[in-house]
């Protein structure tokens, strides 16, 4: 029976080599918690150890209960009748088991009933339940909404709702989306005002809600009047009532056991999270988790594709030898296997960073409250907080681009098979369509990650690769990534100097795929150095990304955008 | 270095990072220039609460607050002075 954990070589590998000493320290209240709650760690090898084991039981219950009834959550999908959201009762018997593993509150305090474990960590178990049953991700995955709740709502409120919560008793939302608000949250119009006995109340509509019909909504509001602007926008926490209607549910392309909801707040009654105003900023602050989770998610559909195109490939024979031995097919896995590995080394390098981020912040608050001096912390923070406002959106644009593609390639590994209801395949390839899609665009990553890009952020860590010895045997992989760096200066000189902004905006893309492959070409280059078992995919990556970086300068030096300042013309008839 | 020129720098190098506004003006709008969009205001609240010590209340987030460096540092020193 397969473990998603231990049967996954690449995900153990990556679990050994955390380094999250600083974080589980600062988590931990350097291991103090234990005096008030037994179960936490004493120390940073007995954290490791709880971790390993809560991957495994994930893993366990994502290969040997969720996996098994995908196929039947995808075919009966949640449904819709008189007002009430109905999940497929497969998707609640997952749940149930989730619940019961006490793997509902993941990340939430231990104050509040939850197990207070790293993102990092979360983000693994993310990844083996979609590769389980990726409609799942909606209901396990939004494990932040406690969080946020956890973080902002005042102590009473949520001591009454987070134990149940962290419990699987209720579920979460984030309810953000309008019609003419997408990527663009400034222009939320839902209405949130007071009554005359000073209670808030929300009113209007919110679409494409995942999990819209659960039990704790945290709802972006207008509560300024005559403001049209992100400074009139607040947050609000609002319960499951009869005042709040599921009109309907969408018919999608897939995630068809994740009810993704149109809703009506009809005067609903809500508690004002945080302060007024803020709410865009509060949103915008658990941004980060929510686009490694997406794609953590895009990664578990991946590695179910992958693994059904390998198994397909071993075993289908033509011409009288087995698919996977021809070459054409092969160079199509190895790539899935290198676009795999290499961004679980992207994802969970940055999601310890997110870690180390998120720990400071509050480390540096807890230190200001006590009078006590906080320099040294407040410089790392910085540095971690600039990283992963640039990591955040990039890893999120490339692993969910990179997920689309392993999964057509394992469709097209299929053939004809691949096209038929018959085998999971077809159903990783539509699941992992909308990971490009919600929680931003990819076309928004690129322009968020792009700033960053432009400022070469990371300069001094690119210095200090290029100093380094490397072995001998990696040293050719050290100056094609030499030669990288050199196309991405050339690169973004090319689009710094006088062009118009739509092409310097179109040229963003290029760039910041140069500047992603460069990041993590020395991450697997460093790991490589330690893992020889990781030279081959180090290499491929590095070659790959070289000959890219190439082509991408190319296509700024040829000014292939320009066009882009005729718009008008091309499109007007 | 005075909180306007802090401001500033955090202004420049943090939020533009676009060696086109390197002259980036006192009064030089920067709502309706793109350049504080709302990712930009959540970084900028952050700056100015943990260097400058600043809590902003929710009545002070308010666009003519932060329309320009001059109305951010006049914010500032207003709420140090008081």
């Amino acid at each position: 029976m397969p473990n998603f954990f231990s049967d996954n070589p690449d995900l153990r590998n990556q679990f050994k080599r955390l380094d999250l000493s600083d974080v589980i320290a600062m988590l931990e209240d350097d291991f103090q918690q234990v005096n008030d709650f037994p179960e936490a760690p004493t120390d940073y090898d007995s954290a490791i150890s709880l971790y390993d084991s809560a991957l495994t039981l994930t893993g366990d219950i994502s290969g040997n209960f969720i996996a098994p009834r995908a196929a039947a959550v995808d075919a009966q999908g949640a449904s819709y009748k008189d007002g009430e959201v109905i999940m497929a009762a497969e998707t609640s018997e997952n749940l149930q088991q989730l619940a019961a593993a006490g793997l509902m509150g993941i990340i939430l305090p231990r104050k509040y009933g939850g197990s207070n474990f790293p993102a990092t960590i979360y983000m693994m178990m993310i990844e083996m339940v979609s590769r389980a049953d990726a409609s799942l991700m909606t209901l396990f995955g939004y494990q932040d909404v406690g969080e946020t709740i956890a973080k902002l709502a005042q102590d009473s409120l949520a001591k009454t709702v987070l134990p149940t919560y962290a419990r699987g008793e209720l579920s979460g939302a984030m309810v953000l989306s309008e019609p003419n608000a997408g990527s663009d949250l400034q222009a939320v119009q839902l209405k949130a005002w007071q009554d005359i006995g000073g209670q808030w109340r929300l009113r209007g509509s919110k679409h494409f809600i995942s999990n819209g019909g659960g039990d704790l909504l945290l709802v972006l509001a207008r509560s300024e009047e005559s403001t049209n602007d992100m400074f009139g926008l607040s947050l609000f926490l609002c319960r499951k009532s009869e005042q709040v209607k599921v009109n309907r549910i969408e018919n999608k392309l897939g995630l068809n056991g994740s009810p993704t909801c149109e809703i009506y707040f009809d005067d609903a009654p809500a508690d004002l999270i945080g302060k007024r105003r803020f709410g865009l900023i509060y949103v915008l602050s658990t941004l980060n988790q929510a686009r490694f989770s997406v794609a953590a998610q895009a990664l578990g559909i991946a590695e179910a594709a992958y693994q059904e195109a390998l198994k397909y490939a071993r075993k289908r024979e033509q011409f009288g030898k087995k698919i996977f031995t021809m070459a054409p097919v092969a160079d199509m896995l190895i790539d899935m296997r290198v676009a795999l590995e290499s961004g679980r080394t992207f994802l969970y390098h940055a999601t310890q960073l997110l870690d180390l981020r998120n720990r400071l912040e509050e480390r540096i608050r807890n230190l200001k409250a006590a009078g006590l001096p906080y320099q040294g912390e407040k410089a790392k923070f910085d540095l971690a907080a600039k990283r992963i406002d640039m990591l955040s959106p990039m890893v999120k644009y490339r692993i969910t681009e990179a997920a689309n593609k392993i999964c057509y390639d394992a469709l097209q590994i299929h053939g004809g098979m691949g096209y038929m209801r018959d085998l999971p395949v077809e159903r990783y390839y539509r699941d992992v369509r909308i990971t490009t899609i919600y929680e931003g665009t990819t076309q928004v990553q690129v322009l968020a990650a792009a700033k960053s890009v432009f400022a070469d952020i990371m300069a001094d860590f690119f210095a200090a690769q290029a100093a380094t010895d490397w072995p001998e045997e990696l040293q050719h992989l050290a100056n094609h990534l030499q030669s990288q760096r050199q196309f991405f200066l050339q690169a973004r000189d090319l689009l710094n100097s006088e062009i118009t902004p739509a092409e310097r905006d179109a040229g963003s893309r290029p760039l910041v795929d140069m500047y992603a492959g460069l990041y993590l070409g020395y991450l697997l280059l460093a790991e490589a150095c330690l893992n020889p078992e990781k030279i081959p995919v180090a290499t491929r990556f590095i070659l790959a990304e070289q000959a890219s970086a190439q082509a991408g300068l190319a296509l700024i030096k040829n000014r292939k955008f320009q066009d882009l300042d005729n718009i008008d013309n091309i499109f007007k008839q | 270095m005075e909180a306007k020129a802090q401001i500033r720098d955090f202004i420049i190098n943090e939020l533009v990072q676009d060696a086109r506004h390197a002259n980036l003006g006192d009064n030089d709008p920067l709502i309706e220039s793109g350049i504080m969009d709302s990712l930009g205001m959540m970084k900028l609240i952050g700056f100015l609460e943990d260097n400058l010590s600043i809590e902003i209340n929710d009545d002070e987030l308010i666009p003519e607050n932060f329309s320009s460096i001059e109305t951010i540092g006049n914010l500032v020193a207003e709420k140090q002075a008081g």
